[in-house]
């Protein structure tokens, strides 16, 4: 195959909308990382879930695309709300039963999925139709949205963390606990709202998902992954390095497989992580 | 005890041991008029869609048969039982699920299995336990799991995707005049043999394939994989044996292609549009039966899916319900419960016609392949999309 220039802008294209939809993934997972301290392995699902609420607002409600997206956050977000208080809250101080709630958690909703909205392949309408052909390439318009959505929801998030009170008290928090604490930040409202702004994030990530890929019960398991690779990339606990970390990841992900194989596409993540853990154990972006 | 010799006390206890036991070992499911037939397919698992739809189809054939009356053998009419297993899309979970059918159900016949690795198990169970086997499918025909003439057991009611190659050339020709070029997107999956007969059977119609690609099993952005082919330039694209073909022509016109896309497994035409879209079947060919130009056997089939399940129709269904209502046929014509007498009777039924399916009359074939008359021949389904319109939905004789 030819590597032309057409061909490097067309995967470098794909790349960065699949990364876009990493990013709101990573950034729920390290956001409740370092605020929550809790490695959220049921993010998958909040993220699958996310999506079929689209999919019921928007296909069997017949409500606006977008606005059913919005609505999906929000839902989820108070869905996120009632999952800190009821599971995550009573065990926050024990690390293993965090993760053994989440892995539970995990195992529910999937399975609860099933048997709600059974196995029966389902789509939501496509973010945009067609393709905007730019230098010779065609970029799909929905893929185009979906990064201009991440970004957006990027933005927020930043903003929010920069510019509010509520933001610099969850970044104080999540940069020293103890020191926020006695600052006279609450924790537990810290991290309530961390995690309704991950829920909320993977909601948004699993409508764009949903709508560029494909809808199943079993859809939340691969974002996962990634999310979790791209933290363990860009360090834990850094939106920026979540940010950095998306894009690079689907940037391989899109590039790898049309340049070298699938093969060689599923090995390049799993050896940086590798070298990142023995060379840079705190990621490219996090801190000690 | 008196009056009773030690000797006619044992010869007593060992007659009632020999007529539990030969009690025990009839079985009673003859006795009742009742056919035990277990099927096996991945009704949970990464495909249980399939396994789920494909459970379905046995269902309603069994329904319809015994709605008719059941088989008749020998004097006397039989219904069909159906013990239904999970295969999981896993081999060890196959074979559990055979070893149950054999041992503890006792079923008479075990029918189904899609994917290769259950495949061997399921015939394994089958040959150490004497019981005829019926498999569901082949997404690789010839492969060591398949058919073949030392497996004195196994037979195939599904056809070769081989006999689409010639078929969907024929009419890509006829359609489409004006394509010269084709690039093959196949899952990377023991697919190089139907591979190489594709580019054989298209280069001998003056179609040159340019590009194949193969893609991995949990693929679910195709983009790549199509940035590859679109960089072929191809005038058609064909999607080989893949469940998630509708994934892919949406990447391809994602990416400009203008050009018609053939996907020879029975996906329908349906599932491309609900996907992809009607813009993106704006040239599409499938190997499925179109579901609103048919023949009465497939309104009889989903008449009857939509009285018993809630769900939309998925034309998946329509194979499994042919594999029940052939193997009816088979058996009727055999008039034999034992395994071998149905697989002699599968040697006889080689004229077109002696089996009717739900596409059209077929027959058993696949002694030039396979050295034994053991895979169910019948018309190949065509329908030709133009968006959401049908231009063409035919049935061709292989």
């Amino acid at each position: 195959m030819e590597i032309t220039f057409a061909l490097i802008m067309q995967t470098v294209a794909n790349g960065l909308s699949l990364g876009g939809i990493y990013i709101t993934i990573a950034l729920g997972l390290t956001l409740l990382l370092s605020i929550m301290r809790i490695l959220q392995l049921a993010h998958g699902e909040i993220y699958m879930l996310g999506a079929y609420a689209v999919y019921y607002l928007c296909v069997t409600y017949g409500f606006n695309l977008y606005f059913s997206i919005v609505v999906s956050m929000i839902v989820l977000a108070l869905f996120g709300l009632a999952l800190e208080r009821v599971l995550f809250r009573p065990c926050s101080s024990e690390w293993l039963s965090t993760i053994v709630v989440s892995i539970g958690l995990t195992l529910i909703l999937q399975n609860a999925a099933v048997k709600i909205f059974g196995l029966y392949e389902r789509s939501i309408p496509r973010l945009a139709e067609g393709s905007l052909a730019v230098l010779g390439i065609a970029i799909p318009k929905d893929r185009l949205v979906a990064l201009l959505i991440a970004a957006v929801l990027s933005i927020l998030l930043y903003l929010f963390l920069k510019k509010t009170r509520f933001g610099q008290a969850m970044t104080a928090s999540s940069q020293n606990p103890e020191g926020a604490r006695l600052r006279g930040i609450n924790p537990v409202f810290m991290s309530k709202l961390a995690m309704m702004i991950a829920c909320g994030l993977a909601a948004g990530g699993g409508a764009l998902g949903g709508s560029i890929l494909m809808l199943t019960p079993f859809m939340g398991t691969t974002p996962l992954m990634k999310g979790l690779t791209i933290i363990v990339i860009g360090g834990m606990g850094s939106l920026f390095g979540a940010i950095i970390g998306g894009l690079l990841l689907g940037l391989i992900d899109a590039i790898f497989p049309v340049m070298f194989g699938p093969l060689v596409a599923s090995i390049v993540p799993l050896v940086i992580v590798v070298v990142i853990i023995l060379v840079k154990p705190q990621g490219l972006f996090g801190h000690e | 005890m008196k009056g009773i010799s030690k000797h006619s006390a044992l010869v007593s206890v060992i007659f009632v041991v020999f007529l539990m036991f030969g009690l025990a070992t009839l079985n009673p499911a003859h006795a009742e008029n009742v056919i035990k037939v277990g099927t096996i397919e991945p009704v949970s698992g990464p495909i249980s869609i399939v396994g789920i739809t494909l459970q379905r189809g046995f269902e309603l054939a069994a329904d319809a048969i015994n709605a008719d009356g059941g088989i008749p053998i020998k004097g006397k009419r039989y219904t069909i039982k159906l013990i239904q297993e999970d295969s999981k899309a896993n081999p060890e979970a196959a074979y559990s699920a055979a070893l149950k059918l054999a041992l503890r159900d006792k079923v008479d016949f075990i029918l189904g299995g899609i994917m290769e690795s259950c495949i061997e198990v399921i015939n394994k169970v089958c040959e150490k336990n004497n019981i005829f086997y019926g498999q569901g499918n082949a997404n690789v025909p010839g492969s060591p799991q398949d058919i073949s003439p030392d497996k004195k057991l196994q037979a195939r009611f599904f056809p070769d995707y081989y006999a689409t190659h010639p078929i969907d050339i024929d009419y890509l020709k006829r359609a489409y005049p004006n394509v010269r070029t084709l690039a093959i997107s196949a899952p990377d999956a023991q697919y190089d043999a139907m591979i190489a007969d594709l580019t054989k059977v298209a280069e001998s119609k003056a179609i040159k394939v340019v590009s194949t690609e193969k893609w991995q099993f949990g693929t679910v952005d195709f983009l790549p994989t199509f940035t590859r082919i679109m960089a072929s330039n191809p005038d058609a694209i064909w999607g080989m044996v893949s469940g998630q073909a509708q994934y892919e022509l949406m990447a391809a016109t994602q990416l400009g292609f203008k050009g018609p896309f053939i996907s020879n497994a029975p996906l329908a035409g349906e599932v491309f549009l609900a996907v992809a879209g009607k813009e993106a079947c704006h040239d599409l060919i499938v190997n499925a039966v179109n579901t609103q130009k048919t023949n009465d056997m497939v309104k009889k089939v989903m008449a009857m899916w939509a009285k018993k399940y809630k769900d939309p129709f998925i034309a998946d269904s329509l194979l499994s319900y042919d594999v029940l209502w052939v193997f009816s046929q088979v058996l009727e014509k055999s008039q034999s419960f034992k395994g071998a007498d149905v697989m002699a009777t599968l040697e006889t039924l080689t004229h077109t016609g002696d089996v009717q399916t739900i596409n059209g009359p077929g027959r058993f074939g696949g002694v030039e392949r396979y050295g034994c008359n053991r895979v169910l021949i019948r018309p190949i389904a065509l329908s030709h999309f133009k968006g959401d319109k049908v231009v063409a939905a035919e049935f061709i004789q292989p």
